[in-house]
């Protein structure tokens, strides 16, 4: 029954004015708008070098993987000329990647430096298809500088191509690359940007910088303007690119090919828990190679799951001779897909004993789920009439989310120490390989969230793990059961993933 | 009292994906009512830029994680109140008779038709008010909430708010009439 209003209705009138709070300062409001849109936009350009979603149903991912499979099989069968023609297409270019090389290719005719208040920057690549404009710069910092978060506080503007007739290109894409061992010394940073397709019979334009990243506001020179020239690519303008064959076959789960006899050599779709481990292509560099390839993993998600991947815990190169091959872990050129996860490994040595032999032991993985599993209970807990931080609740629940098993043994409520927000930790363990759980209330999805993993072996994926759901308030709700939700899982895999590849030549 | 509505379900999700002119209404309907809920508790202009700031760069991080339940507004001052509760936290132990509920700059121009002792009174005794209640009215009367997106926030049912408020407002009046009588 409402509460029976005793005050006239003016009153409310005067308590409004009585709690009036001052308007903003337009200027301030303004500026505010502004940075936020900016933030929105950077936002946006790092998000799209994320992993983007796709939308597969079940049975279309199975479908596309069968013709991935056959699209392999069609490979390995076809004419050695038909190889060779694919290989000549190809050129790897440092710090751009792979390209096609088409008629349409232009490259930048030579690098540009410019030094201003102690910081040498160099344009050291540019390149011009088809589809696309790709930069890459480095700088060397000959002053002292102090590196921040890449989100600023205030965005000046984004980087833009600026053509001779005025317009500009905005930049689509940028991220930081791997450190080269070509890179002179001190160089602070390698950055890739990628534009729209430069105009047909444009050859000059001018990269400006409206900032270098990561630096603040203010903490070294801005607004760079470097004009740069492109030409025609020569025939063969990059790195020739070894496209390896797979084989034709799937192989039982875990089996080591033996190395290969003849050249190309092998990469083992091994698909032990659904992931396959795949090597794509192969630069010969003058000191040593590039592997790149991929990790794929065929396992049937919801239709709505907004993400997931599975990628190598680490990997392990070695000869013939077992001897470890000094390698980094360098940026792929390809974007991550659903299921798909691009690798890149830089080899250090060039005279190698065939085949090597590139080993993982453990992948791994993460789901997250959309709104089909996340508007789903997974199971329900009741805290009682008081709870409190210190409580624990000894608890035995089983329960199913997606396809995997889990077993919940017990609850505490905790305080966060930085906050002093509540939350509850959830031990739960899986045989399916779950070591981790982002967790949601049902019914406070607003305030109630988080998840985390950790207790259990991280490495072997068994073992209970603790799952966290925080609350964004002080106070515990009392009186209702607590509604939880998974909104995403962890993985760890233990297995053996193997690829063995030796040199055409030999 | 008539409250803003929450921004339409569609221009929620866009601004979800990042859509820019979605961004901006999203800023443009909230901005100043977060800025004044700050200035509220926070009693001046610079803590309340620097909090507004704050939860607008919060709001963007957390969007991509948001999922529409009809409640954005409730969402969006979820996001305000644990910026104002970390504010206070850092700041020294605040006596929360301290805290500003009201300005006395604000309002002069409304002030000169209204009695201008009831005001003060009435301004004394919301000081007096403890700072749940205090909150429950800065929420409703500040940052213009209904009580549907004041239950959402505070995890409380929507009649179990309209009560409150109202028997605060009660106490409220009766003692502004005793002062008067």
């Amino acid at each position: 029954m409402p509460e029976p209003v005793d005050y006239p209705s003016e009153f409310e009138n005067l308590l409004q004015t009585a709690m009036a709070a001052s308007e903003p300062d337009p200027a301030f409001m303004d500026s505010l708008r502004s940075q936020f849109l900016a933030r929105a936009r950077l936002t946006q350009k790092e998000t799209r070098l994320k992993p983007y979603h796709l939308h597969f149903s079940p049975r279309l991912a199975w479908v596309l993987a069968l013709l991935f499979f056959l699209a392999l099989i069609l490979v390995a069968l076809s004419s050695p000329d038909v190889v060779k023609a694919m290989q000549r297409l190809l050129g790897y270019i440092p710090g751009v990647g792979t390209v096609e090389q088409t008629t349409s290719l232009r490259v930048l005719a030579q690098p540009v430096t410019q030094s201003r208040a102690g910081i040498t920057l160099t344009i050291e690549q540019a390149v011009a298809t088809a589809d696309q404009t790709v930069i890459v710069y480095h700088y060397v910092e000959q002053a002292s500088f102090i590196e921040h978060s890449p989100t600023p506080d205030s965005l000046p503007g984004d980087p833009e191509l600026r053509l001779p007739d005025g317009r500009q290109l905005e930049i689509i894409l940028g991220h930081r690359l791997s450190t080269d061992p070509q890179d002179p010394p001190g160089a602070a940073l390698r950055y890739q940007m990628k534009f729209g397709p430069l105009p047909v019979g444009v050859d000059q334009v001018v990269v400006f910088l409206p900032q270098l990243i990561p630096m603040q506001p203010g903490a070294g020179p801005e607004n760079w303007e470097i004009p740069i020239h492109f030409r025609a690519s020569a025939e063969s303008e990059g790195l020739p690119v070894l496209e390896v064959n797979p084989t034709a076959t799937v192989p039982p789960e875990n089996t080591i090919l033996a190395p290969a006899a003849s050249a190309p050599a092998s990469a083992t779709p091994d698909l032990a828990h659904g992931i396959s481990f795949v090597l794509d292509k192969v630069v010969p560099l003058p000191d040593g190679y590039i592997l790149m390839g991929q990790t794929r993993w065929h396992v049937a998600v919801p239709e709505d799951t907004t993400w997931y991947a599975i990628n190598p815990a680490s990997v392990t190169i070695t000869d013939a001779n077992g001897q470890v091959v000094p390698n980094e872990p360098i940026s792929p050129d390809q974007n991550p897909q659903p299921g798909i996860s691009p690798w890149s490994y830089r080899l250090s040595v060039k005279d190698l004993h065939w085949p090597v032999t590139i080993q993982a032991d453990s992948m791994t993985g993460d789901i997250s789920y959309g709104s089909s599993l996340q508007s789903q209970m997974a199971f329900q807990f009741d805290p009682g009439p008081s709870p409190h931080p210190g409580q624990t609740w000894a608890l035995d629940q089983s329960f199913k989310v997606d396809q995997y098993n889990f077993h919940l043994s017990a609850a505490d409520m905790a305080v966060d120490p930085d906050t002093g927000n509540y939350r509850y930790e959830f031990t739960l363990d899986s045989p399916d390989g779950v070591v981790g759980a982002v967790l949601s209330d049902l019914d406070q999805p607003e305030i109630a969230g988080g998840g985390g993993g950790g207790g259990g072996d991280e490495i072997t994926g068994s073992g209970p793990f603790i799952a966290k759901l925080e609350y964004g308030i002080p106070r515990p709700i009392t009186g209702k059961q607590v509604r939880v939700t998974v909104d995403g899982l962890n993985f760890v895999f233990r297995g053996s993933w193997q690829i063995t590849w030796s040199h055409p030549k030999n | 009292m008539d409250t803003q509505e929450d921004l339409h379900e569609t221009l929620i999700a866009d601004a979800v994906r990042g859509n820019p002119a979605a961004l901006a209404a999203v800023y443009d309907t909230y901005a100043n009512r977060v800025y004044r809920y700050f200035h509220s508790r926070v009693g001046n202009a610079s803590d309340a830029e620097d909090l507004c700031a704050q939860t607008f760069v919060a709001l963007l991080e957390a969007l991509p994680r948001y999922r529409h339940r009809g409640q954005f507004t409730a969402w969006i001052f979820q996001i305000a109140r644990h910026k104002a509760i970390d504010h206070f936290r850092r700041q020294r132990p605040v006596n929360a008779m301290e805290e500003s509920l009201v300005d006395p700059q604000a309002g002069k121009l409304i002030e000169h038709v209204i009695d201008k002792e009831a005001l003060e009174n009435l301004r004394r005794l919301l000081h007096s008010l403890d700072e749940d209640e205090r909150e429950l009215l800065r929420l409703r009367f500040v940052a213009e909430l209904s009580f549907v997106e004041m239950a959402a926030l505070l995890g409380r049912k929507e009649d179990a708010v309209r009560k409150s408020v109202q028997r605060i407002l009660n106490r409220l009046y009766c003692q502004m009439e005793v002062k008067n009588a």
